[in-house]
């Protein structure tokens, strides 16, 4: 008759080893840790000392957590390593495809004088302001030459409907050329749906073009902060979106917000239009920098901290509606959740290391200037040319992407070198953004502890942290997270 | 209080690392600015406000933080010495073998 | 429960270990007769040139020169197709030809020893059994849909499975293959090397993780370092494009790491081909450790509704075997699939006015017969 050992008898004896993890302190002696492969759990400030002292009981619970997680071994754990490496190589699979999103601006003519907008013309003069067909086919050539096999072709302006010929023109020629080359290409429009009529969305629908769309939030909110002709910019949204339903399908059109001073006060407000409208979604965005003058110190940590206030009554309104039955998501929570949950980048230019600019994304300017990034563009205009990489009209391919401004931006910025970065708990889940630290501070790098980047993802970060103790939030984030 | 307005903080050099305190000083510097002076046997910090209208006593909160900060920085730097090797094994692995990448 | 291994009433020819696949057809040409045995149903005359024949005891006339058996009612449910092995009068029954669920064993050695084992291990020499099972599958139909290989640890056979698979997949090869193993053997590459280069259409191999905690996974299997073997194992089948399996018995030692197994699969072994959780099967070492191992199934329903949730948010398919649908709530219920070998299926008293047996994942024997979950309820 077999002999059964007791649970005891496999517990593992001799010193464990540490696996890399970096920590960082939360408020009530809670700690933060992160492993290799951006996996976090919370321990007490006792326990990560005596973690670290090689002092953990054998027996408890917490060892096996902290086994199981891969943020200690046993020697003889081989497992493990092999399943880092494994974890490691997902998270970085992303780099081998290169450059995904390209942005087309194709006219800088508006019918909108939106306050917080750096780029747009109220001109009548197509010629100075929209893409010519001859700098649309060379953007087309560096296109195919990206090796990735999803493409995603964003049209930005302006209003890019007032050019929207040349939409027509980039898109069939697009579809044309790809028959040879047989990517998977999605194609998106910018527009505030103002001016969105029955031939456009025909031609959307025969396309397969999707439409991207600004709502700031209710009426008054939203017209304020979008002056147009008639200052009917919300009513001119509402009726497109219905239009554009109709003919598209909802999926087609999504909606993305542009925070303003004075939307910090209205967080639920506007998550109501949203809801009211229709959408299952928001992007809570956070103030971009670029509207203003570059501030002092004060200014912007002040905004940071403002805005992550705003931000956290407005995610538990949402939590709040999940917990009554809607479904809403919050798109921004979910991007970085999933990198929180999961080893697989959700894309996100904005957020990844190294830099998306460039490796995700790449913006072709109207008259064939070629940006890292949608900022990149807009900073020009705010008289800096820092990230603009070269012409369509006067470089190739290997010119652009290998730029001196390119590269260094993404060296200097590449957050596992980077002082503070290369220590925080919150690395895998953040990303570099040289764009906007050159623009604050002056260096691709910035510095971090000014950083309104920062702080907008260490705040956010510790905010989902606290609303995962509740299990109802957990699962909604996990979902969040894993359908993005 | 140094004469310049700026807190004097001492700490032992045989307990603790210079480059642990610049990084301490490197997460503090939205609110301090620290001059770090090595002198035999002793690290001089010498912590300015960086913000207007700092008292007394919140320059001793931010000693408290920056000495807290330095704690940590061991800290970190003692994980970062004793997984550096499993690391580099790790990075190994990660980058030689193929096949459940698709 | 259908008994597959017995003893004949009265038999005569050779004692040798011979497989005879079963037919009742009187008429079938004489050439093939010679191979088959005749399952002789009622009284009429018996066919000549059979190679033996299967008689009930009242039989007159037994023809000479060939093996007769006299069998127990027991075996009553043998039919036109089934292939059975006869050694010295002991028969075995290897492989019935209306069953979905034919599983063949390989051997009885294992390097585990679960806690709750239903087929506890014996470290005898026998690898006669992977012989008998290389002539099935030349006897097996190749319409035949699917064919389970267990053990023991079939792994142990080394080069021998290599074998055996080879030909399976030459003599049945549009049969789907399920391969129950530990997974250890396959942490050394050579061996995972020569799996792959089968390259069977249609193999799974269905490996158990018991726990994310290595020291809980290697007490429930009784070895140390059998986690970490495990699930180097299952990485060198994946990194090889094999079909793989991950099983859970749901029993007391295994319920409460669940969700954290769950999501150890979850961020480590998303790649896995399908989650099986299983019932336990009250027999063998479950049976002797009951103490250890049971749990009502009703108290681990928000535990297990948890760790389904979270493989299906990260898109891991998952089944549930062997689970009485009742015991499952809505939610784990549409993962449950009805599963158990019907030769080990039953049901009691309580099923009886339910209205959804034809739905439910089962039950087995032996659970009827030594312990079941006082929450049985049918449905109405």
């Amino acid at each position: 008759m077999t002999r059964f050992l007791p649970a005891e008898d496999y517990l593992p004896s001799g010193r464990y080893e540490l696996l890399p993890f970096r920590f960082e302190r939360l408020e009530g002696e809670r700690v933060l840790l992160s492993n290799m492969a951006g996996e976090a759990l919370t321990v007490s400030s006792a326990d990560l000392t005596t973690l670290v002292n090689g002092d953990l009981d054998r027996s408890g619970a917490l060892f096996s957590r902290l086994r199981a997680n891969h943020f200690l071994r046993q020697p003889e754990d081989r497992a493990a390593l092999e399943l880092l490496a494994l974890k490691l190589r997902t998270r970085y699979a992303r780099l081998r495809d290169f450059t995904s999103l390209h942005l087309f601006v194709v006219t800088l003519r508006c019918d909108h004088a939106c306050r917080y907008c750096q780029v747009s013309r109220q001109s009548a003069d197509r010629a100075s302001f929209d893409m010519s067909r001859a700098t649309a086919d060379r953007a087309i050539d560096l296109l195919f030459r990206s090796p990735n096999q999803a493409l995603k072709v964003e049209f930005q302006g302006g209003e890019p409907l007032l050019n929207f010929d040349l939409i027509r023109y980039v898109v069939l020629s697009i579809t044309e050329r790809n028959r040879q080359h047989k990517r998977d290409i999605q194609f998106v429009i910018t527009t505030t749906l103002s001016l969105i009529s029955d031939d456009t969305l025909a031609f959307c629908r025969e396309h397969r073009i999707v439409l991207s769309a600004s709502l700031d939030g209710p009426e008054d909110l939203h017209n304020a902060n979008r002056p147009r002709p008639g200052a009917d910019s919300h009513a001119r949204f509402v009726a497109g979106l219905e239009k554009a339903r109709d003919v598209l399908g909802p999926e087609a059109i999504s909606a993305l917000m542009t925070t303003t001073a004075a939307s910090l006060q209205r967080g639920p407000g506007i998550v109501d239009e949203y809801l009211r409208l229709g959408f299952h979604g928001i992007f809570l965005r956070h103030l971009s920098p670029y509207g203003f003058a570059l501030k002092t110190k004060s200014y912007q940590g002040y905004d940071t901290a403002r805005w992550l206030e705003f931000y956290e009554e407005t995610l538990t309104y949402i939590i709040d509606l999940n917990r009554s039955g809607v479904r809403f998501t919050e798109q921004h929570a979910a991007i970085i959740l999933r990198k929180m949950f999961s080893c697989h980048d959700p894309g996100y230019v904005d957020l990844m290391n190294p830099s998306g600019a460039g490796i995700a994304a790449i913006v072709f300017n109207y008259d064939g200037g070629v940006f890292a990034s949608d900022e990149s563009r807009m900073l020009m205009e705010m008289g800096d040319d820092t990230f603009r990489l070269g012409s369509v009209h006067e470089h190739g391919y290997d010119e652009i992407f290998s730029a001196p401004a390119l590269l260094s931006a993404l060296e200097d910025s590449f957050t596992l070198s980077a002082p503070m970065c290369a220590d925080c708990a919150c690395e895998p889940w953040c990303g570099a953004d040289p764009v906007y630290h050159h623009a604050r501070h002056g260096d691709p790098l910035g510095r971090k502890a000014e950083s309104g980047f920062c702080q907008r993802m260490k705040g956010m970060t510790r905010i989902f942290i606290k609303a995962m103790e509740d299990p109802f939030v957990a699962a909604l984030f996990r979902r969040w997270a894993l359908s993005c | 209080m140094a004469e310049d307005n700026g807190l004097s903080v001492t700490l032992d050099a045989q307990a603790y690392d210079p480059w642990a305190v610049h990084q301490a000083a490197y997460r503090l510097s939205d609110r301090l600015a620290i001059q770090v002076a090595i002198d035999g046997n002793t690290i001089q910090c010498t912590l300015y406000p960086v913000t207007e209208g700092t008292n007394s006593h919140s320059l001793l909160v931010a000693r408290a933080d920056f000495l807290r900060e330095v704690t940590d920085q061991m800290l970190r730097a003692r994980i970062r010495e004793a997984t550096e090797p499993v690391r580099t094994l790790i990075l190994a692995y990660t980058f030689s073998r193929s096949g459940l990448q698709k | 429960m259908l008994t597959l291994n017995g003893k004949a009433l009265a038999w005569g020819g050779s004692a040798e270990r011979t497989l005879w696949k079963l037919t009742s057809n009187p008429g079938l040409p004489v050439v093939l007769r010679e191979k088959m045995a005749f399952l002789q149903r009622g009284d009429g005359p018996l066919p000549q040139g059979f190679g033996a024949y299967i008689l009930p005891p009242e039989q007159q006339g037994i023809p000479p020169c060939t093996h007769w058996f006299h069998l127990p009612p027991d075996f009553a449910y043998l039919a036109e197709g089934d292939i059975i092995s006869v050694n010295a009068g002991r028969i075995r029954t290897l492989w019935r030809q209306n069953s979905p669920h034919n599983a063949v064993l390989l051997t009885e050695r294992c390097d585990n020893n679960c806690v709750m084992c239903s087929q506890p291990p014996k470290n005898i020499e026998d690898d006669w059994l992977v012989a008998e099972a290389m002539d099935l599958v030349r006897m097996i139909p190749p319409s035949a849909p699917v064919l389970g290989f267990t053990g023991g640890e079939p792994a142990l056979l080394g080069q021998r499975l290599i074998d055996l698979l080879a030909l399976t997949r030459a003599r049945l090869p549009t049969t789907a293959v399920h391969l129950l193993s530990n997974g250890r053997g396959f942490a050394d590459p050579a061996f995972s090397d020569a799996y792959a280069e089968i390259q069977h259409p249609d193999l799974m191999v269905g490996i158990p993780l018991y726990a994310a905690d290595p020291a809980q996974h290697d007490y429930i299997v009784q070895a140390r370092g059998a986690f970490d073997q495990t699930v180097r194992g299952i990485l060198a089948l994946k990194e090889r494009g094999q079909r793989v399996e991950v099983r859970v018995v749901l029993h007391r030692q295994t319920i409460e790491g669940l969700p954290a197994l769950a999501q150890f699969i979850a961020r480590n072994l998303q790649f896995i081909d399908q989650v099986a959780l299983m019932g336990l099967e009250v027999t063998g070492f479950a049976r002797a450790n009951l103490d250890q191992v049971w749990i009502d199934p009703a108290d681990y329903r928000p535990t297990l509704e948890n760790a389904v949730a979270l493989l299906r948010d990260y898109q891991v398919p998952v089944r549930i075997y062997n689970h009485p649908l009742c015991l499952l709530g809505e939610m784990a219920a549409q993962y449950s699939v009805k599963s158990i070998s019907d030769w080990k299926n039953e049901y009691v008293a309580e099923c009886a006015a339910c209205t959804r047996r034809q739905d439910c994942g089962g039950f087995f024997s032996s659970g009827a017969r030594y312990r079941y979950s006082p929450s049985l309820r049918p449905f109405l």
